[in-house]
């Protein structure tokens, strides 16, 4: 396998190469080659050893014609702060020519760093792939491995030709493509290219300007959900109610009652009345909602995972409201909670952490739970979005219905969901828009 | 970005390779149907599946000729080619779909397999053909290998006018014109290496095959396994089949040599003449009357020395492109078939085989003495020819064994003086290359012959079968005015040979001749070619039709009495001449704007915008509920936009006459 995939990728790097050395035309009269040559591999028997010379002559001047290039430009990438999957996001290559002539009309390609799958996770996408699919990429499996180097780049980004500059003039070429995946993208570099004056083949050279950028996952829509989880009480209000410490919130200063913490003592006031006196802060009663999500991966089924990204994403930039707060839970390296609304941040911060959300698979499931668990006194509702729904998600959807916390249960893929106690609801990973806009509204 | 190319590039290939394939008229028919689009105003808007099926049938056709070449017709693989020189005319359904669809271009879906299996939302990927199908006709005219300096040529100017449009932008013309130019000197100077060092290697990979494999099929020279130690190996695979033979043993000869040296035989001056061909299969090498005999062989790459009996001045039914022979009767065939069956007439009274020469007498030096003592020993010194020829026959044969086991005593090289005056053991061809020079060495012309004796008849198959192992050499004297065998092989190795046959031959014969049957249905089904291209033309050209009628009948959108010449991509829209009109009165639609609020919001004149608008709406119906709109209401609206078209087109016509007089008025 080690070989093959080492083979898989000089392949790869060589028709990657192909692809910016030649143009259409190029690549054209190479196949031309490739024919006349197979054809005309008996001379005696057809002239196509006369079409093959005139390819291979062409070729050979156009490559001699293209030569070293070294562009006296300067490229400027300015890229936007995010992307979302499936969403065209165009940004802006600045250049500006440093030639005291005028540039042609050249081809930009602004370049992903590529990655190539590593043997487990070519194994696994093996163990995934359609038994439908070709027989050549069942048995050889190159298509497969493209397909996956290209999902791990995040998008196709086509070439673009530049208008022509002046001397020492300046262009702007917008360049676009569509975000495959979610996370960080890597932009490597961004090569300019020059046809030699037959047309056939390119000059290229290569402007390293590495940059990354976070792209979103992919957001659906989901219907408005009621959450009839009531205000709890948050003793110390809002600041307390996400952290350690009190909430600054003044309500009024009183004597000191046995019992009262001495941190709560006004000391100013204390020493003017010469009796202990205490601040009292305000108590607040607001909603908190919990969105827990399940990155315990089942089968190594990724598509199931990201399916379950995207639907806590859409459910996170639905739910984040201005008067509640809403709780992301789920667990990586270690259990993380993440809390949004009501000033403290907005719906884009739990959407960046879940650009990056990564399945965990060293962990069990338990940490989730008890985070969960954790957290249950206090939230006013809860919505899971879960990978199967086996006994420890039984347990902990059910620990919570005990706590009396209205809940919604997502349920990704094939999992039995009977008898669940609770409004729970499947989500098919090739059908999300349908089943998400499909899932239940109320909790219970 | 759209293509740029010349115009009539696939006319013009289609010509070139009509011209090299000699058949120039079609070709200029074809090029013509190409083109008709320029003046034809029909259009039609085919879909992906469409432009697939079209491809398939293509593919299909030449899947279908394909296998008529390699199974129904005697050309075998070469036969192949002949489908590659007709590539133009099989895919050419597919440049023309293109043509008189409203994008002029094809989808890759039709050409790429991988790409149905999983198509994508919207505009699939297209690319206009013409380049491509340029490019199959220079292959397909390569193929039809016309052998003339033109064609070169011809290349040159078609890879110039073809690469005209592509050159880069911002360079001068001369610096592409000096690239070209290099290019194409280049080109010729590759093309005449190509050729000479194919010449060279196929040259060298002949002479050791000749040497080492096949060892017999050289006409100049055979080496013999004289001086080899060891067990000569031999094979029962069967070359030949003859039938029709009288007298046994017979002799076919495939090789005549008169030059020794170095343990090889070689032919000098003798050089191979064509024989001119009589109808389509019948070769006349010389005249006579005398009996046939039916001979079958296999050819390697179509070309092979026919084994031929002595005095044959006739082959008739052997299908090959050339026939030369050489003034030792040798004969040779090329552009073959694997199988050829052929009746070969001889006739004994006749000699073919040319008057000795010097070469005929010579003897190496240092074999003499060695000649002189066995000459001696067999008594053939001062006899007339006949009784020397017989004396060396029974000297060989009383005093010699056979044998294919050669050993020498000390492990080096065996000589011809070692066989003949030491061990006395070897195989044939240490006979007749010693018989050949005894000969000479007696006064009398010798050659050397190779072939192979017809003896082993087969039950089985009902004719005489020819093996690998009944290769043999024998002596040619020249007694009385004519050349005569001298066989001086011990009799008796026939057998010897024989001796070593596995006991699966039997079966292996079997399948020999169940594999020789089957080649004959092949080579005998040429015979009835017409027969099946008719068959061929009747399955394919009524499927063709079918999905022609299929891919035509839903999609055409524009005719010749509707609207004007349509050249550019316009849209099936039924009131496409409408929106043409507006935009030459200088109406533009805008991108953004949708048809119908834009044809409401045009300052037309009272009288007509109730018109406009019902067009308008006929339109939205026509554009967003077509299941509400049958042929009927779709003609209707197409009538409607045109009338519409031509009021507007009147009233702008008036408003510019009054303008016009206005004017006039003004200026007198």
């Amino acid at each position: 396998m080690p070989r093959t995939l080492k083979a898989f990728a000089r392949v790869y790097r060589w028709s990657q190469w192909a692809d910016r050395r030649f143009t259409p035309a190029g690549i054209g009269v190479v196949y031309l080659m490739i024919a006349a040559g197979v054809f005309g591999i008996d001379a005696g028997r057809t002239m196509g050893f006369q079409v093959f010379s005139i390819a291979a002559a062409l070729l050979v001047i156009a490559w001699i014609g293209a030569g070293r290039w070294r562009p006296a430009l300067q490229i400027e990438r300015r890229l936007p702060d995010h992307a979302t999957v499936g969403v065209p996001l165009t940004y802006r290559l600045l250049i500006r020519s440093q030639s005291p002539r005028a540039t042609p009309r050249l081809v930009v390609r602004d370049e992903f760093e590529d990655r190539f799958p590593t043997r487990e996770e070519f194994a696994a996408a093996g163990r995934r792939s359609d038994p439908s699919g070709n027989f050549f990429d069942r048995r050889v499996g190159y298509p497969r491995w493209v397909a996956m180097v290209r999902r791990l780049r995040g998008g196709v980004i086509d070439p673009v030709t530049t208008a022509a500059l002046s001397a020492s003039g300046e262009g702007v070429v917008d360049i676009g493509f569509v975000p495959e995946r979610r996370g960080v993208v890597r932009l490597a570099c961004t090569r300019v290219l020059r046809p030699d004056p037959l047309g056939l083949i390119n000059a290229v050279a290569t402007l390293v300007r590495p940059q990354s950028l976070l792209v979103l996952p992919k957001l659906y829509d989901v219907p408005a959900i009621e959450l009839p989880g009531s205000r709890r009480h948050h003793p110390g209000g809002l600041q307390a109610a996400q952290q350690v410490g009190e909430s600054q919130e003044f309500l009024q200063l009183r004597d000191y009652r046995p019992g009262d913490p001495i941190r709560r003592l006004h000391w100013p006031s204390t020493a003017r009345a010469g009796r202990p006196i205490v601040k009292e802060t305000s108590e607040e009663f607001f909603a908190r909602y919990g969105l827990v999500l399940d990155t315990f991966i089942v089968n190594d089924d990724e598509v199931a995972f990201e399916a379950a990204v995207s639907a806590a994403a859409s459910l996170a930039a639905r739910l984040t409201l201005g008067d509640a707060l809403l709780d992301l839970m789920f667990v990586e390296d270690r259990a993380l909670t993440v809390t949004a609304g009501r000033g403290i941040a907005s719906a884009h911060a739990l959407l960046r952490e879940l650009a990056e959300v990564a399945p965990c698979r060293d962990r069990p499931f338990d940490v989730l739970a008890t985070r969960v668990g954790e957290h249950g006194s206090r939230m006013s509702a809860c919505i899971h979005v879960l990978l199967a729904f086996d006994a420890p998600r039984r347990a902990m959807v059910h620990a919570l219905q005990v706590a009396g916390v209205p809940q919604i249960v997502l349920v990704v893929g094939n999992a039995d969901v009977a008898d669940a106690g609770v409004p729970l609801h499947r989500i098919a990973p090739d059908r999300l828009a349908e089943t998400l806009a499909a899932m239940p509204t109320r909790c219970r | 970005m759209p293509v740029k190319m010349p115009p009539l590039l696939a006319a013009i290939g289609l010509a070139f390779w009509g011209w090299a394939s000699g058949l120039l008229l079609p070709a200029l028919v074809l090029a013509v149907v190409i083109e008709s689009p320029r003046i034809a105003k029909a259009r039609w808007s085919f879909d992906a599946k469409d432009f697939e099926r079209v491809a398939d049938l293509c593919s299909i056709a030449f899947l279908v000729l394909m296998a008529w070449q390699w199974f129904g017709s005697r050309n075998g693989p070469a036969g192949l080619i002949v489908v590659l020189t007709w590539l133009p005319f099989i895919f050419i359904a597919i440049l023309l779909m293109q043509r008189f669809d409203v994008r002029n271009a094809t989808p890759l879906s039709a050409l790429f397999w991988s790409l149905r299996r999983r198509r994508v939302e919207g505009v699939p990927r297209s690319l206009p053909l013409d380049y491509p199908f340029f490019g199959l006709c220079l292959v397909s005219a390569a193929c039809a290998n016309q052998r003339s300096p033109w064609f070169f040529g011809g290349l040159l100017l078609l890879a110039g006018y073809a690469l005209y449009p592509l050159r880069a932008e911002g360079r001068r013309l001369g610096v592409w014109g000096l690239a070209l130019g290099c290019a194409l000197a280049l080109a010729y100077g590759m093309q005449v290496g190509i050729l000479r060092a194919q010449e060279q290697v196929e040259s060298f990979v002949m002479d050791y095959l000749r040497d080492r494999v096949f060892g017999r099929a050289d006409p100049f020279r055979t080496h013999t396994a004289i001086g080899d130690v060891g067990r000569v190996k031999l094979s029962d695979r069967i070359l030949f089949r003859v039938a029709g033979a009288k007298a046994l043993p017979l002799k076919l000869r495939d090789g005549t040599f008169n030059v020794y040296a170095h343990d090889s035989w070689f032919a000098q001056g003798a050089s191979f003449r064509s024989v001119p061909p009589q109808g389509t299969s019948s070769w006349v090498i010389g005249e006579g009357d005398g009996p046939a005999l039916q001979i079958s062989a296999w050819l390697t790459r179509g070309r092979a020395m026919l084994p031929l009996p002595p005095g044959v001045y006739r082959l008739d039914g052997l299908n090959v492109g050339r026939v030369e022979a050489n003034a030792f009767g040798s004969v040779r065939v090329s552009e073959g078939p694997s199988l050829i069956l052929f009746s070969a007439r001889m006739d004994g009274a006749r000699e073919r085989d040319g008057a000795p020469e010097g070469a005929d007498l010579q003897v190496p030096k240092r074999l003499e003495p060695a000649l002189m003592q066995a000459l001696a020993e067999a008594g053939g010194q001062g006899q007339p020819p006949t009784e020397v020829a017989a004396n060396i026959t029974r000297f060989f044969q009383e005093r010699f064994a056979y044998t294919l086991k050669l050993q020498s005593a000390d492990g080096s090289r065996r000589t011809l003086e070692h066989f003949l005056l030491d061990d006395r053991r070897g195989h044939c061809e240490y006979f007749a290359s010693a018989a050949t020079l005894l000969l000479r060495a007696s006064g009398i012309p010798a050659r050397y012959a190779t072939g192979y004796v017809v003896e082993e008849w087969s039950p089985i198959e009902r004719q005489f079968v020819v093996r690998a192992r009944h290769a043999h050499a024998w002596a040619l004297a020249w007694i009385d005015g004519r050349w005569r065998e001298v066989d001086a092989t011990p009799t008796g190795w026939f057998a010897a040979e024989a001796e070593a046959e596995p006991a699966w031959r039997p079966a292996a014969d079997l399948l020999s001749w169940l594999g020789f049957s089957f080649q004959r249905w092949r080579v005998s089904g040429d015979e009835s070619d017409e027969g099946f291209s008719t068959l061929w033309l009747l399955a394919i050209i009524p499927l063709a039709a079918w999905v022609a009628w299929r891919v035509t009948r839903r999609n055409r959108v524009r005719t010749a009495s509707t609207v004007a010449s349509v050249d550019a991509v316009s849209g099936a829209s039924p009131i496409e001449p409408l929106l043409e009109r507006l935009e030459a009165l200088g109406f533009r639609r805008p991108a953004a704007t949708a048809v119908r609020p834009w044809l409401q919001s045009l300052p037309l004149p009272m009288e007509l915008q109730p018109a406009a608008a019902a067009v308008a709406h006929g339109y939205a119906r026509w554009r967003f509920d077509p299941a509400s709109i049958d042929s009927s209401t779709e003609s209707t609206l197409r009538t409607q936009a045109i009338d519409l078209a031509q009021k507007i087109e009147a009233e702008a016509s008036n408003t510019r006459d009054d303008s016009t007089q206005r004017h006039g008025a003004a200026l007198s």
